[in-house]
C-alpha cells in the first residue's frame, strides 16, 4: 500500500536508503570494527584474549577506578542535586527563581576547564589556596590535594550535579500538589508526607538523573586526565588515550583499547536501557491537572543558613574557578603571586593574534563545529523524517541504527573512527581535520535525531493532508508546510551541536594531528606542556565564547516562544 | 454536479475487514452525515473519498468522474479532486496567519492575486473572522481555529466538503454555535457536504440525510433525521440515537408482558412482531401517573434526579429499570416529582418492538 | 445547632476579596453544594474549611468545635481536622496499591492492625473495589481511581466529606454512577458533604441545598428546585440553565417587548412592585415558552430550527428580540420562516 497516487514511491525508498547509508557509514561501521578488533584474533573468535586483556593489571585498574569514580560521583550528585532541587521548589528560600537559574550554570562550564582551575587552586604545592593555607597556619602540608580519586570525584560532582537538579526540580514542580494535600487531610504530618509520598513519587526523576550522571562520568575524559594521570590514576577513557598515544600503531595496544571501548559501550547501553525503563514505567504519572501552588515549607531559623550554603556552593563551583582562569590568564609567568604588577593583557593578545598553535585551534574548532553542526542537522532531519513520517518496509532496521548514536561515548567514537578511516577502506583521514569532522557527526547525531524527531512529531499528519486537500502536491506540501514547521527544531539541533562541539575534548584529543588541534585539545596540551598561563588565557576566551553563545541562544528561543504564544 | 457515488467498495486492513461491499450515494448539494460509534470505519470512508486511502476494490465517483478504481488502476491524488477537508484537530498551519492559511489553496491554483485577495476576504467574512486576518493560529481560540479551517476548505469553491468530526474538540456552547454556522454556510453555498461524527445530536441537527453505521461498518439505516430518530430500523439505531429503555417482553393475548412475569407493560401491540421481542421506548415516552388506578401498570420510584430543565426518575418495574424524563415545569405543574419509594402508574406514549438479535454491541451514547 | 458553621468568613488575595463575609450553616447528613463560575471563590472556601488556607476574617466551626478563627489566630492543621476529601485530579498515590491507598489514613492514626484491615476491606467493598485491592492505581480507569479516592476519604469515617469537583474528570455516564454511589454511602453513614462544582446539573442532582456564588459573595442559598424555579436574581437565573431575558415596557397594565412594540402585549400579570417602575426584565427558560393558537400570544417568526431528537430547538424572532424555545419531541413541529404566536406562562420578573 502506498499513499496517494503512488507518485511518492520512489522518493520514500530513496530517502530511506540514504538514511540507512548515512548511519551505517558514520555510526555502525566504527562500532562493528571495534567489536571485530576486540573479539576476533587472526580471524577467529577469541574470548580468552579478551579476558586476558581485561585482567591485565593496568586495564583492570582503570576499569575498577572508572566504576568507583562513577559510583561515587553518582551518589554525591544525587544527594547535592536533590537537596538543591528541593530547596528551590518546596521551601521559602530567598530568591528562589534566581537560584534555580544559577544552579544550572555549572552545566555551561566545561568540566575540564573546572578541573584546570581547581588544579591551580588546590595542587599540593603551587595551588593558591594551599599556599594561602600554609602561609596562614605556617605548616608545610597542603589543606587539600586535588590530585587523585577524591579530587576527581569532587570536581565531577560540581559540574555534573545539574543533571539530577534539573530532573528533580522539574518533577517537584510538575507534581500534582493534591497528592500531598490528600495525605495531609488523611492525617499525615509534613515529615510523614515527605517520607511516604513525596520521595517515592520523585524517585524515578532522581534515578533518571543519577543514571545520566553515571553515564557521563564513565565516559568523561578531561577531569581524570588532568587530575589523575599525574598521580598514576587512570580511567577507561584516559587509559584508551594512553594506549593509543603511547604505543602508536602497536596492535596489542589498539586491541586493548577496543576491549575497553566494548566495556564502555555495553555499560552505556545498560544504563540507557535502565533509564528508559524508569522513565517509561507509567506508574508515576504525577503531573498536575490544575495549577495550584504547592505547599511551601517554612525554613524559619534555617532559612538564612541554607541560603548562605547555596551562595557559597555557587561561589565555589562557578565564581572561584572562572575568576581563577581569567586571573591566571593575565599572569606574566605561572607561579607569580596574583598581584596587579604581575599582570598584563599580553597572554590574551598572544593567544588570539600571534601564536599559530592557538590561532589554529580557535579556527579549527570554529569551522569544525559549524560544519559538523550544519551537516548533522540536515542528516538528522532526513533520518528523523523517515523514522517519524514514512511508512517503508524495513524501517525497524533504521530504528535500530538510530538508537546506536545515543549509547556511544566520545572515546569509543574516536577509536571507531580511527579504525574505519585509517586506510582500511582505502581512505586515510588520519591527522586531517576530516577525521574529527566525521567523529563529530557521529558523536552529535543523537542530539540531532532527538530534536528533529520531536519537531516532526509535532507536525500532525492532518497538516499535510490539509495541504494536499487544498490542491498542493507532495513536494509543495513539504516546501510550504513541513519544512517551515520543523525549522525551529532544526535550528535547535544546530545549536545543541555547535556549542558542545566548540568545547569538545574527549573525542578530539584522540584524533588531533599537528595542525588540527581544537580549542579543547589546545587547552589540554598546553596544560600538559606546562604552558599554564596560555592554557588559562585560551580557556578564558573559550569561556567567553561559550557563555556568550548560550546567552544569545536563550534570547533567541525566548523571543521566538514569545512570538509563538504572543497575544493569546 | 457533485454527486458522490461509492460502488461495491471493499476495504480491509490486514485481516480486519472494514467494508465488504459498500454502496452509497450522496446527492448533489445535500448535507449528508455518516454517524457511527468509534471504530466503525466512518473516517476510513471519508479518507477514501478524499483520496488519502485507496479502496481495495470498487469505484468512487465524484460528479460522475471516476476518482478511485483499483481495477482500472485509477487513483486521482487528493490535490486533484477539488475538495475541502476539515479535520478534527483543525489542522491549520501554525506558521501562517489566518489570511495566509485561507489564501493558500488559491495560491496553489495560481489564481490572479487580486481575485485571490478578494475571495479570501469574502471567505474570512463568511466565517466571522473579520479583523483577525493577521493573527497566528496560536493567538486564536479553538472555535476560531476551526473557522479558519472551514474558510480554507471553502475558499477554492470545492465540489465537496468533507468534515471529519470537526466539532469534537470544542466546548458545548461553541459546538452548538458552530453547528448552526456550518449548516448556514452549506445552505448559502450549496456545496455537497459529507460530515462524519459519532455524536448523534450533531448528526440530527445538521443533516439533510444521515447514514447510521454499526460497529462492523454495516449501514443500518439511511434517512432524514426525524425518520431515523422516530422510526429506527433496529435496536442498534434506536439505542445509538439517544437514552433508551429496553425491556425484554412476551406477547400474549394482544398484550405485552415483561418477559417471564405477569406484569402488563402495554395493552396494545403496534406493527410487526419480531422473534424474541424487546420493547424500546424513550424516557420521554414514559408518562407517570400519581395514585394509579387498580389494574394500571405500576412501578416503584427508586431515584429522583433534577437535571435542570428535565426531571429524571428511575423506576423499578417487575425487576426492570425504567427511566422516565419529564420537563421540569410540567412536572412541577402536574405535581409529578415523586419521593423515592412512591408507587406510580406508568403509561407508554410510544413503543417499538425490536428483534433482540440487533441489540448486540450497542454503545450507550448519552 | 448546625454541624458546620461559617461566620463572616473572608479571604483576601492582595486587594481582591476572593471570599467576602460568607455565612452559612450545614446540617448533619446534608449534602451542600458550592456552585459558581471559576474564580467565584468556591474552591477557596472549601480549602479554608479543609485547613489549607488561613482566614482573613471570621471563623469556622464544625461539630461544635472552632477549627479556624481569625480573631483567636487559631487554626487546627488539616491533618488534625479528621475530614475526608476528594480532589478533581484523583490524587491517588501511584506508588501504593489500591489497598495501601485506602489503608493509609488508618495507618497514620496508628489503629490496631485488625481494625485497619477490617475498615479498609469495608471501604473497598463499599466502593466495589474489593477485586482491585492489590492492583496499582495506574492499571485502573478514571472512574476506579476516583472510587479509590472516595474509599480513602471515607475509611476513617469522617463527619464531613469535602468534594472538590470530583466528577469533572470523568465520562458522563461514569459521573452519574459516582453520584449515585456517593449518595448511597451518605445515606449509609450519615456524613455531611460539601460539594464544589461549576456544573449546575451535577449540583442539582446531588445536593439537598445549593449556594450559588459570584465574586466571593453568596447569591442564593436554597433547594435545587427553588434555585431552578425561583432564582433570586438574573445571575442565578442565567447560571442555572438556558435562559431568555426580555426587556419590557409596562404601560397601562400591559407588558410590551421593548424591541418589538407592535408584536402585541404579553399576557402576564404584572406584579405590583414593578408596575410603578414602568419597565422590567422578564426571564424565562426556553422550555417554558409555548406556541399558542393565532391571536393568543405575541407574534413572531421561526428564524432557526434544529431537530435534536428528544427536543426541537427554535429561535423565534419577535421584532428584534430573539427568543430561544425548546419543545419536547412529542409536541407539534414548526418550520423555519413560519409565523407563530408565543406565550410565556412561566416568567420571573427582575428589575
Amino acid at each position: 500500500m502506498t499513499s496517494a497516487g503512488g507518485k511518492k514511491f520512489g522518493m520514500a525508498e530513496f530517502i530511506f536508503l540514504l538514511s540507512v547509508l548515512i548511519l551505517v557509514v558514520i555510526v555502525a561501521l566504527p562500532v562493528i570494527l571495534i567489536f571485530w578488533t576486540s573479539f576476533i584474533v587472526d580471524g577467529h573468535l577469541n574470548m580468552k584474549a579478551v579476558m586476558d586483556t581485561i585482567m591485565q593489571e593496568e586495564t583492570f585498574q582503570a576499569l575498577k577506578m572508572s566504576i568507583m569514580i562513577a559510583a561515587c560521583v553518582t551518589v554525591t550528585c544525587t544527594f547535592v542535586g536533590t537537596l538543591f532541587a528541593w530547596l528551590v521548589t518546596r521551601t521559602d528560600l530567598p530568591f528562589k527563581e534566581t537560584m534555580k537559574v544559577l544552579f544550572t550554570v555549572p552545566f555551561m562550564l566545561p568540566a575540564f576547564i573546572g578541573a584546570l582551575a581547581w588544579k591551580m587552586l588546590l595542587s599540593p604545592r603551587a595551588g593558591y589556596i594551599n599556599q594561602l593555607w600554609m602561609a596562614i597556619t605556617g605548616t608545610r602540608s597542603a589543606l587539600f590535594n586535588i590530585y587523585g580519586f577524591w579530587g576527581i570525584v569532587i570536581i565531577e560532582t560540581m559540574y555534573l550535579f545539574p543533571f539530577v537538579f534539573i530532573q528533580v526540580s522539574g518533577a517537584l514542580e510538575r507534581m500534582d500538589p493534591t497528592l500531598e494535600e490528600s495525605a495531609r487531610i488523611s492525617g499525615a504530618g509534613l515529615f510523614t508526607i515527605t517520607r511516604k509520598i513525596t520521595i517515592p513519587l520523585i524517585m524515578p526523576a532522581v534515578v533518571a538523573g543519577a543514571l545520566l550522571v553515571c553515564l557521563y562520568s564513565l565516559s568523561h575524559f578531561g577531569t581524570p586526565a588532568i587530575l589523575g594521570t599525574e598521580v598514576g590514576i587512570y580511567t577507561i577513557p584516559t587509559m584508551i588515550y594512553e594506549l593509543i598515544h603511547q604505543s602508536a600503531g602497536s596492535f596489542t595496544a589498539i586491541r586493548a583499547a577496543t576491549v575497553l571501548s566494548v566495556v564502555l559501550v555495553l555499560s552505556a547501553a545498560i544504563i540507557l536501557y535502565a533509564q528508559n525503563r524508569v522513565i517509561k514505567s507509567g506508574r508515576f504519572q504525577i503531573i498536575a491537572g490544575k495549577s495550584v501552588r504547592p505547599t511551601v515549607l517554612k525554613l524559619r531559623g534555617l532559612r538564612m543558613p541554607l541560603f548562605i550554603l547555596c551562595c557559597v556552593y555557587l561561589l565555589i563551583t562557578v565564581v572561584m574557578p572562572t575568576v581563577t582562569i581569567f586571573l591566571v590568564g593575565f599572569l606574566n609567568t605561572y607561579g607569580l603571586p596574583l598581584a596587579l604588577e604581575n599582570m598584563s593583557w599580553e597572554n590574551y593578545r598572544y593567544v588570539l593574534f600571534e601564536w599559530k598553535l592557538t590561532k589554529d585551534a580557535i579556527w579549527n574548532s570554529a569551522y569544525l563545529s559549524l560544519s559538523a553542526a550544519f551537516v548533522t542537522m540536515i542528516a538528522g532531519g532526513i533520518i528523523s523524517y523517515v523514522l517519524v513520517k514514512l511508512k517503508v518496509r524495513g524501517k525497524w532496521f533504521l530504528e535500530f541504527l538510530g538508537m546506536l548514536p545515543f549509547s556511544l561515548p566520545g572515546t569509543v567514537i574516536a577509536l571507531g573512527v580511527i579504525l574505519t578511516w585509517s586506510g582500511r577502506f582505502g581512505v586515510n583521514l588520519y591527522n586531517t581535520a576530516w577525521i574529527i569532522f566525521v567523529a563529530y557527526i557521529a558523536r552529535y547525531m543523537a542530539f540531532s535525531l532527538k530534536s528533529n524527531s520531536a519537531a516532526l512529531e509535532q507536525v500532525h499528519d492532518s497538516l499535510v493532508e490539509a495541504s494536499r486537500a487544498s490542491g498542493a502536491t507532495p513536494w509543495q506540501s513539504l516546501r510550504d508546510v513541513v519544512i517551515p514547521l520543523i525549522r525551529p527544531g532544526m535550528v535547535a539541533a544546530f545549536f545543541l551541536i555547535f556549542l558542545p562541539a566548540l568545547r569538545e575534548l574527549t573525542t578530539s584529543v584522540l584524533l588531533y594531528g599537528p595542525t588540527t588541534r581544537t580549542i579543547g585539545v589546545a587547552i589540554y596540551t598546553l596544560n600538559e606542556d606546562g604552558e599554564t598561563v596560555y592554557a588559562c588565557a585560551l580557556a578564558g576566551i573559550a569561556l567567553l565564547l561559550i557563555v556568550g553563545g548560550e546567552i544569545l541562544i536563550k534570547r533567541f528561543f525566548e523571543k521566538k516562544r514569545r512570538v509563538d504564544n504572543g497575544g493569546a | 454536479m457533485a454527486e458522490v457515488k461509492l460502488e461495491h467498495i471493499r476495504k480491509a486492513y490486514g485481516k480486519k475487514v472494514v467494508y465488504k461491499d459498500l454502496n452509497l450515494t450522496i446527492n448533489d448539494g445535500e448535507c449528508f452525515t455518516l454517524l457511527g460509534p468509534s471504530g466503525c470505519g466512518k473516517t476510513v470512508m471519508l479518507r477514501m473519498i478524499a483520496g488519502f486511502e485507496s479502496p481495495d476494490a470498487g469505484t468512487i465517483k465524484i460528479g460522475g468522474a471516476t476518482q478511485s478504481s483499483p481495477s482500472e488502476k485509477i487513483m486521482v491524488p487528493p490535490d486533484e479532486r477539488s475538495l475541502g477537508v476539515v479535520f478534527q484537530d483543525y489542522a491549520v498551519w501554525p506558521h501562517m496567519t489566518v489570511k495566509e492559511n485561507i489564501i493558500y489553496p488559491l495560491k496553489i491554483q495560481k489564481i490572479d492575486k487580486e481575485k485571490a485577495e478578494s475571495r479570501t476576504q469574502e471567505a474570512i467574512n463568511s466565517v466571522n473572522l473579520t479583523g483577525l486576518e493577521n493573527r497566528l493560529p496560536s493567538q486564536l481560540s479553538g472555535g476560531q481555529q476551526q473557522r479558519v479551517a472551514l474558510a480554507r476548505a471553502l475558499v477554492a469553491e470545492p465540489k465537496i466538503m468533507l468534515l471529519d468530526e470537526p466539532l469534537t474538540n470544542l466546548d458545548a456552547n461553541l459546538r452548538e454555535e458552530m453547528r448552526f454556522e456550518i449548516r448556514a454556510l452549506q445552505k448559502r453555498t450549496g456545496v455537497t457536504v459529507l460530515y462524519v461524527t459519532h455524536d448523534q445530536e450533531i448528526a440530527l441537527a445538521i443533516s439533510d440525510r444521515l447514514a447510521v453505521l454499526d460497529q462492523h461498518g454495516n449501514i443500518c439505516q439511511i434517512g432524514a433525521p426525524a425518520e431515523v430518530f422516530e422510526n429506527p430500523a433496529n435496536a442498534f439505531v434506536f439505542r445509538f440515537m439517544g437514552v433508551s429503555n429496553m425491556v425484554p417482553v412476551d406477547l400474549r393475548g394482544g398484550k405485552i408482558y415483561v418477559r417471564g412475569t405477569n406484569e402488563i407493560l402495554s395493552d396494545k401491540i403496534i406493527g410487526e412482531v419480531p422473534n424474541n421481542p424487546i420493547l424500546g421506548c424513550r424516557p420521554s415516552d414514559v408518562d407517570l401517573i400519581r395514585d394509579p388506578e387498580p389494574g394500571m401498570p405500576a412501578a416503584v420510584v427508586k431515584r429522583v434526579n433534577l437535571l435542570g430543565p428535565i426531571v429524571d426518575q428511575r423506576l423499578d418495574f417487575a425487576g426492570m429499570e425504567l427511566r422516565s424524563q419529564i420537563e421540569t415545569h410540567k412536572a412541577v405543574d402536574g405535581n409529578l416529582i415523586f419521593n423515592e419509594g412512591d408507587r406510580v402508574g406508568i403509561k407508554l406514549a410510544n413503543q417499538l418492538l425490536f428483534d433482540s438479535a440487533t441489540m448486540e454491541g450497542v454503545v450507550e451514547n448519552d | 445547632m448546625a454541624y458546620v458553621e461559617l461566620r463572616d468568613v473572608t479571604k483576601l488575595f492582595g486587594e481582591v476579596r476572593a471570599v467576602d463575609k460568607l455565612n452559612l450553616s450545614i446540617e448533619k447528613g446534608e449534602c451542600f453544594s458550592f456552585l459558581g463560575p471559576s474564580g467565584c471563590g468556591k474552591t477557596t472556601t472549601l480549602r479554608m474549611v479543609a485547613g489549607f488556607e488561613d482566614l482573613d476574617e471570621g471563623e469556622i466551626e464544625v461539630g461544635g468545635k472552632i477549627i479556624s478563627s481569625k480573631a483567636k489566630n487559631f487554626y487546627i492543621p488539616p491533618e488534625n481536622r479528621g475530614f475526608g476529601m476528594v480532589f478533581q485530579a484523583f490524587a491517588v498515590w501511584p506508588h501504593m496499591t489500591v489497598y495501601d491507598n485506602v489503608a493509609f489514613p488508618l495507618k497514620i492514626k496508628r489503629m490496631p492492625r485488625a481494625e485497619i484491615e477490617e475498615r479498609t476491606k469495608q471501604a473497598l467493598a463499599n466502593t466495589n473495589l474489593t477485586k482491585q485491592a492489590q492492583l496499582y492505581p495506574n492499571d485502573l480507569s478514571g472512574g476506579e481511581k476516583q472510587r479509590i479516592a472516595l474509599a480513602r476519604a471515607l475509611s476513617i469515617n469522617p463527619g464531613l466529606l469535602l468534594l472538590d469537583e470530583p466528577l469533572s474528570n470523568l465520562d458522563p455516564h461514569l459521573r452519574e454512577e459516582m453520584r449515585f454511589e456517593i449518595k448511597d454511602l451518605q445515606r449509609k453513614y450519615d456524613f455531611s458533604i460539601i460539594f464544589v462544582t461549576h456544573d449546575q446539573s451535577e449540583a442539582m442532582a446531588l445536593s439537598n441545598r445549593i449556594m450559588v456564588m459570584r465574586d466571593g459573595k453568596t447569591m442564593q442559598i436554597d433547594t435545587p428546585l427553588n434555585i431552578y424555579a425561583k432564582p433570586k436574581n438574573q445571575f442565578v437565573f442565567s447560571f442555572i440553565g438556558l435562559s431568555n431575558f426580555i426587556k419590557v415596557k409596562l404601560d397601562g397594565g400591559r407588558a410590551i417587548i421593548e424591541s418589538a412594540p407592535s408584536a402585541g402585549a404579553l399576557s402576564a400579570e404584572i406584579p405590583a412592585e414593578f408596575a410603578a417602575a414602568g419597565k422590567a426584565t422578564l426571564a424565562c427558560r426556553p422550555s417554558e415558552v409555548n406556541f399558542v393558537p393565532d391571536g393568543e400570544g405575541v407574534k413572531g417568526v421561526i428564524s432557526r430550527m434544529a431537530y435534536l431528537g428528544e427536543i426541537v430547538d427554535y429561535i423565534v424572532k419577535i421584532g428584534d428580540q430573539e427568543i430561544r424555545v425548546q419543545k419536547g419531541r412529542r409536541e407539534p413541529r414548526l418550520d423555519v420562516g413560519q409565523s407563530c404566536d408565543v406565550a410565556f406562562p412561566g416568567v420571573v420578573w427582575y428589575e
